[in-house]
């Protein structure tokens, strides 16, 4: 942005003798051994000790010197009797150069819709390349996960373009398009994008209108992310070692505070008297009855609890959740000649979760080398290699539905406060809980032993890529990329034969291993040529991808121990295997021209060929034109700084989304069952030749204005219609099946994008910038098959309807609690209250009651360096979207009838009903609850408006000596450390972008210190 | 200039030779549809394919539809409360519940693999047909009695008996009927009762004239067939067809014999005994899991299906020690049970070490003689009924003395002592338009055979699908 360089003297004065400094804009540094050359000659001369230069013999005709340095931005400056210069890094020309579909282009010429993210930014997240973005980018949103190390996430371009689609963008890494699903057998949230280490990544470019990515087709409608791995740079051999470590911890420790003791007993007797009530019951063992429903609540309570009359008072939260732990190491080195260069790096990951037993750990190797042939071949390969390993629980794969019995929040929930956490021979308790639960200590990081069940993972990826690069006579050059993906995964499973789940088996052992192959090659014919004030870009190229996923399934049951998790010591129970094979077929082609660099106009066009669709529908095209007008490069705005730079970029393309699955269209039998001894086959998937790709239109218009060369202002708008969603309709389950795929209905997606940096103090000591960004966004369903709502989830709790919202929630509505007889109460018809409230859930009429998509969603980041120190902060936003608490439903709401399984939360003590005129906001428990009132409704529906920090990182560079040490800079960094404020309380408002509050491990907070060293 | 025609031959070199098979893929773990069920061995595995559809999933056979209708009544208890088989008992199903939905979604997925293997009969697409005749009438034969059980079952959990109703021919008040292979996106209304137990029946019928009489172990043969049409005719009222129909059985069904006293107590933990005119083969590999009867009759389990000790049937059972049927009394009183402990029914005790792996007796030889009896009463005959209910005792009862004549109550009271825990006691009760008793309901506790929750919601989601579809009274 800006480079200041300030000039003295006279300009216009003969030279003979230039003097001057050299200074480094990232660190205020002298620069040493910087060259500066007389532009056009060969006299030149490097900076000193201090950065200072003396060129005698500097010709009077010389006009312009050029001052270079590894590393760093070549400038050209005007020749003059004193020069203080001030060199920008090479990195920053990230802003200037972008990464795009298949190339290059500068950010001026470029008439698409796309920000990129630099290296310093990306790698803030080691397990997490994707938690880097949030909050950085307009018009990006990322979703949580759980709080696990290496668990998965979500992200989302430009709102959600389809219903039961994938909603998830394409990753693109140096050229070729990578796997990022499908990997797993969803025992637990586990990323394949994790296997890639941000510290090796030089930029991220995410794609978002259809100029930017109808190059990329059919896969290209939820966006594209674009990752460059770093290279080496001609010169002397750079040698970088980074660490970080320290420590993690739930983000908002308010949550998942159950009841103590007292008053869980006082709960439960509550509950048992209102049974008794309700059902009429008074007996208290068989033939033996109690007097009154007091007198059996009195009898009845004490069989609940471990220790009903004690005066233990545990408090279990602590024995399930601690502080996690995190460390990454990473040594690079890079350099080269003038033909070969090379970027080498290794990385050390380690995270040990904040629940006992979850940890992740990565090796990490990259070899990245360019090496020019001669003078018209170029090739370069890139070779990456990780292993990624994960040790911990089952949990929410899909980030929805479902609470395990032994899932960490499950345990602590089921514990019995009353019960101590050790016997009196200092032995953790087994009998701490209800139902099968045993004591979190024996259940919670025992790989082995009794009580045990653990998920393992270990996944193993390499990546390669061959490029060569031909220089062809008038302007013309050919590229070829060829990729190959490698991935491994195994994933292991072992329930102990005495643990919850194992039980009934006499132990499991499952072992799932998936090797993922795919095959890229691209090879594209580019054509560049400038003539006066046009230039011209074009391109023309092939691409065909083919992969295939194969798995392998065994497993054993009844184990002779529960100490050797190996299938070899139980008895072989069930194998599997199967492969899944899918191929693209592509051709492509690309136009740019520009005229005086103010005039800009692109096309692309892609036809893609899929096996995932019937032959007869495989085949589409997709397509885009846009242009750009740099205003101020106009007359009438030369030379006013107020618009520095002034663009209006206009486009408008198509976009496709490929159906998830292999064979969604092809009727099957599937020959997987089996009935007694025999085979058996059944009709597994309806036919439906016709289905086809979704399809999405975009529109973006966007302004690029900078003021003085101090702010820079973008302001996009942008408008996607996808039409023929894959949509798997819902059906009756008469004809054999719950739904099927069909191209139906219509979304779309709008908003309104701006981007706003600032550099607001640049002095040599003190500089101040902020980066601002903001999105308000509508994403709304447009169209169903015969404008029909259609209810999905679990409860049919949400609610596609033409002109509502994605994700909306469609819910029985909650009135309250009535005082007099303590009876929750919902409307018989919210849209029509006259019909009155009913206690009964299931006569309750259903309403909108909220969605699970923001409205705004932003953030900002203030930098500051003063002398040596560096100071950053970044807030983020959001309003508008409130979230599903499926954990409440099962502890906060459950209105007793989660008793003998749950403990109930701390919120609801003294805050339940018991006697007439009680104003309360829960009402009256009852064990076996027969109204259901703890069912999901507007109750489980909560706001997630909030105003979060989501990073805090003061730097410090040690001033040491730049002829040992390049760069030492010391760092403490601080994610997720509070809540500046959140419309609801004891949740954490990050959830997964369907909306539901997992009950899984919730997100972390983390503190580290950390060093950067370079020599 | 030789580079760039080089490059640009290569680049159209590749494009040219992209064949189009690039793009062909096929599953490895499924057929295409239309090839499918091509020969006879392909049909027996679809055959196979509608029994593993019913073993393995909730409201399926092997589980809480093993026991649905004992859950329902007094005899058994919840012991410990899971929320899995316990809504069931407390008679708190509704129309947004799991298990309506699971049962009507399992058993019409079967109905149609039943109709689609029945067309690739139909439509000649067996090419090896021909030469073996028997073997694919046999699986016809099967094919039709699977759509006749599968519509009967459904008809018990969503319509009322019909018996106990004025009108068979109300409208809505049967099942939609799936008897063909149905568009999928069909949206098609509940039939009658009448339609719908025509249906079942004659499905029987039909089934009766290709199926082969040879005893087949977790298969439909004719004698299982007959006694399913005689509970069909049973229930709607039909009852000298019913006798007729069961006394078949008796008579012909020469290789099947009833239990004697002393094989009683063991036959339960094996398969394919004496009396099973069909019961579905259960294995280690494919079974219900924890929702598998096994797992709710055992304090090792989800203990929701202990016997109620205060109930009629547990009183009795302890009482009478010449019944051999109390020794199927399974006493987990133990400590070490915990919360768990109490007696709990011994007819799933489990094979090869597993609980989750039991046979459930869809029918057995008991029922016939107790159908028998049941309908031998209802048409008049009250001394041909205790033929059948002494010969039933005789071999159930140490030093049993005959009588002479029975009343529906005494049939109905052998029902619930012969056949607890095998979903017959509330079904029959209702079925002759008495009540039962259920202390574990949640609201009224005398259950009425006119009691709108003796029948499931059709579940929401189909209303929601198909508006067409008419939701039961009183949900």
């Amino acid at each position: 942005m800006t480079c200041l360089f300030i000039g003295f003297g006279l300009a216009n004065a003969q030279i003979s003798k230039v003097t001057g400094t050299v200074i480094s804009e990232e660190d205020g540094l002298p620069v040493v051994g910087a060259s500066i050359l007389v532009k056009g000659t060969t006299i030149g001369t490097v900076t000193d000790m201090d950065g200072k230069f003396t060129l005698t013999n500097v010709p009077s005709s010389a006009q312009t010197l050029m001052i270079s340095f590894i590393g760093m931005r070549t400038q050209e400056v005007k020749a003059q009797q004193v020069l203080n210069v001030v060199l920008k890094p090479e990195s920053e020309m990230i802003d200037e150069v972008m990464v795009v579909a298949y190339g290059t282009a500068k950010k001026s010429s470029f008439t698409g819709s796309a920000t990129a993210m630099k290296a310093g930014e990306i790698n803030a997240q080691k397990t997490s390349l994707v938690k880097s973005l949030d909050g950085k980018m307009a018009g990006v949103r990322v979703g949580g996960s759980t709080g696990d190390p290496g668990a998965d996430q979500n992200i989302l371009i430009r709102g959600i373009g389809s219903i039961n689609g994938s909603t998830q963008p394409l990753y693109v890494v140096d050229g070729v398009p990578i796997v990022n699903n499908d990997m797993s057998s969803g025992l637990k949230s586990t990323s394949i994008l994790a296997s890639i280490n941000p510290d090796d990544i030089e930029s991220l470019t995410v794609l978002k209108d259809a100029a930017a990515s109808s190059l990329y087709g059919s896969r290209a409608a939820n966006g594209v992310i674009i990752i460059t791995t770093k290279t080496g740079k001609e010169g002397k051999t750079r040698v970088s070692y980074d660490m970080e470590t320290g420590w993690t911890n739930i983000a908002v420790g308010s949550q998942w505070n159950m009841m103590n003791a007292s008053q869980m007993k006082e709960y439960y007797w509550n509950a048992l008297k209102n049974y008794s009530e309700v059902y009429g019951d008074l007996e208290v063992a068989n033939g033996v009855f109690a007097a009154n429903s007091a007198e059996f609540a009195d009898k009845v309570t004490p069989d609940f609890f471990y220790d009903y009359n004690g005066t233990t008072d545990t408090n279990w939260k602590k024995e399930v959740y601690r502080n996690g732990f995190t460390t990454n190491h990473q040594v690079s080195i890079n350099g080269g000649s003038d033909k070969t260069r090379f970027f080498t790096s290794f990385g050390y990951n380690k995270v040990k979760g904040i629940v006992k037993g979850s940890e992740f750990e990565r090796y990490s190797g990259r070899l990245n080398l360019d090496h020019e042939v001669n003078k018209w071949l170029k090739v370069g390969v890139k070779q990456m290699i990780s292993f990624t390993g994960t040790q911990g629980f089952r949990d929410q794969n899909d980030q929805a539905q479902g609470f395990g019995t032994t899932a960490p929040l499950s345990i602590m929930a089921s514990m019995d406060p009353t019960a101590p956490v050790t016997l009196e021979d200092g032995s953790y308790n087994p009998y701490a809980g209800m139902g099968k639960i045993s004591n979190p200590n024996l259940m919670l990081g025992q790989a082995t032993g009794q009580y045990a069940e653990t998920v393992n993972s270990d996944l193993m990826r390499s990546l390669t890529n061959f490029e060569a690069t031909v220089t062809l006579p008038w302007n013309f050059s050919a590229r070829t990329i060829l990729g190959y993906d490698y991935m491994n995964s195994k994933e292991k499973e072992f329930w102990a034969p005495q643990s919850v789940n194992g039980e009934s088996l006499g132990g499991l052992g499952a072992h799932y291993n998936y090797t993922n192959k795919v095959l890229t090659s691209s090879t594209t014919l580019n054509y560049n040529n400038s003539f006066g004030d046009h230039s011209l870009n074009a391109l023309l190229g092939y691409e065909v991808e083919d992969r295939s996923r194969s798995y392998m399934y065994a497993s054993a049951k009844s184990y002779g121990t529960d100490k050797l998790p190996e299938l070899a010591n139980g008895q072989s129970y069930s194998t599997s295997s199967s492969v899944y094979e899918a191929a693209i077929m592509s051709y492509l082609a690309n136009l740019n021209y520009d005229f005086a660099d103010k005039y800009y106009v692109s096309a692309s066009f892609r036809r893609d060929g899929s096996s995932r669709l019937a032959a007869d529908n495989r085949w589409a095209s997709f397509w885009s034109v846009s242009g750009a007008w740099r205003i101020s490069g106009e007359e009438f705005l030369k030379d006013n700084a107020l618009f520095n730079n002034l663009k209006l970029r206009v486009s408008y393309g198509t976009n496709g989304n490929l159906p998830t699955d292999y064979f969604g269209y092809m009727g099957q039998y599937s020959t997987t069952g089996g009935y007694g001894t025999n085979p058996a086959m059944y009709w597994s998937v309806p036919t439906n030749n016709e289905l086809s790709w979704e399809k999405s239109k975009n529109l973006n218009i966007g302004i690029d204005w900078n003021l003085f060369g101090r702010i820079n202002l973008t302001a996009e708008y942008y408008n996607k219609k996808t039409t023929d969603l894959l949509f798997k309709t819902p059906t009756s389950y008469v004809a054999g099946f719950s739904s099927r795929w069909q191209n139906l209905g219509e979304m779309k997606n709008s908003g309104i994008e701006f981007t706003i940096s600032t550099q607001n103090i640049m002095n040599r000591d003190f500089t101040w910038s902020t980066d601002f960004n903001f999105t308000n966004q509508k994403i709304e369903v447009s169209k169903l098959p015969n404008g029909d709502d259609v209810q999905y989830g679990d409860g049919n709790m949400y609610l596609l309807r033409e002109g509502e919202s994605m994700h909306t929630f469609y819910l029985p509505e909650w009135v309250g609690v009535n005082p007099e007889t303590g009876l929750g109460e919902f409307w018989v018809d919210p849209t029509d209250h006259s019909k009155g409230v009913t206690n009964y859930y299931s006569k309750a009429g259903k309403g909108i009651v909220g969605k699970a998509v923001p409205d705004w969603m932003g953030g900002m980041t203030n930098r500051f360096t003063y002398k040596n120190f560096d100071l950053s902060f970044m807030v983020s936003f959001q309003t508008g979207a409130s979230l599903f608490d499926y954990p409440g439903y099962f502890l906060t709401f459950s209105d007793g009838f989660r008793m003998g399984s749950f403990n109930v939360s701390q919120e609801v003590a003294g805050n339940y009903w018991k006697q007439p005129g009680d104003v309360v906001d829960f009402p009256k428990p009852i064990y076996g609850n027969p109204y259901r009132s703890d069912r999901f409704s507007s109750r489980t529906i909560r706001s997630t408006d909030n105003i979060r920090m989501r990073d805090i990182t003061l730097g410090y560079k040690v001033p040491v000596s730049k002829k040992l040490v390049n760069n030492l800079r010391v760092f403490f960094k601080a994610t997720n450390p509070f809540l500046i404020y959140c419309a609801t309380d004891n949740i954490d408002p990050d959830v997964d972008i369907n909306g539901y509050r997992q009950t899984d491990t919730p997100p972390t907070k983390s503190f580290v210190f950390g060093l950067n060293f370079e020599l | 200039m030789k580079k760039i025609y080089l490059t640009l031959g290569l680049v159209a070199g590749m494009a040219m030779t992209s064949c189009s098979d690039f793009l062909d893929k096929t599953p490895s773990t499924s057929l295409p549809v239309d090839g499918a069920v091509t020969t006879v061995f392909d049909l027996e595995n679809a055959v196979n394919g509608i029994g593993y559809l019913m073993s393995e999933d909730r409201m399926t056979y092997s589980a809480e539809y093993a026991i649905y209708a004992d859950l329902r009544g007094n005899d058994f208890a919840i012991k410990y409360n899971y929320g899995q088989s316990a809504p069931i008992a407390q008679y708190t199903l509704d129309k947004n519940h799991e298990l309506p939905k699971v049962a009507y979604e399992m058993y019409y997925k079967a109905l149609a693999n039943v109709n689609q293997a029945l067309a690739a009969i139909e439509n000649g697409n067996i090419t090896n047909a021909s030469s073996n005749e028997a073997t694919v009438n046999d699986l016809r034969g099967q094919l039709l009695a699977w759509r006749g059980l599968l519509h009967f079952d459904l008809a018990r959990m969503f319509c009322a008996i019909p018996t106990t109703v004025g009108d068979k021919n109300a409208a809505n008040s049967g099942l939609v009927l799936s008897n063909q292979v149905l568009p999928i996106d069909c949206k098609i209304s509940r039939s009658t009762l009448d339609e719908t137990y025509k249906q079942i029946t004659d499905d029987l019928t039909a089934a009766l004239d290709y199926i082969s009489k040879k005893k087949n172990n977790g298969y439909l043969n004719y004698w299982s067939a007959l006694a399913l049409r005689a509970r069909a005719y049973l229930y709607w009222g039909k009852d000298a067809q019913a006798l007729q129909d069961a006394n078949d059985v008796i008579t012909g069904a020469t290789a099947y014999s009833l239990y004697n006293k002393d094989k009683y107590a063991e036959v339960w933990g094996q398969a394919y005994t004496s009396e099973s005119l069909f019961e579905l083969s259960v294995t280690p590999n494919y079974n219900a899991q924890r929702n598998s009867c096994g797992y709710y009759c055992d304090a090792n389990g989800y203990p929701e299906c202990g016997f109620n000790e205060t109930g009629e049937l547990f009183t009795y059972l302890m009482a009478h020690p010449e019944d051999v049927r109390g020794q199927l009394i399974k006493d987990q009183n133990d400590a070490s049970y915990g919360r768990a402990a109490g007696y709990y029914p011994a007819k799933y005790p489990g094979r090869e070490g597993s609980l989750y792996v039991n046979n459930p007796k869809i029918i057995r030889l008991s029922e016939v003689y107790l159908m028998a009896a049941e309908a031998a009463v209802k048409t008049g005959d009250a001394a041909k009924a205790a033929g059948y209910i002494n010969t039933l005792r005789q071999n159930r009862i140490d030093g049993y003395t005959d009588v002479a004549t029975v009343t529906i109550d005494d049939v109905l009271w052998e029902y619930r002592v012969e056949l607890f825990a095998e979903n017959q006691y509330t079904f029959c009760y209702w079925r002759n338009k008495k009540s039962v008793h259920a202390d574990q309901a949640s609201g009224e506790k005398d259950i009425n055979y006119d009691d709108y929750r003796t029948i499931l919601p059709i579940p929401q989601r189909e209303i929601d699908y198909n508006s067409a579809i008419v939701q039961n009274p009183g949900y």
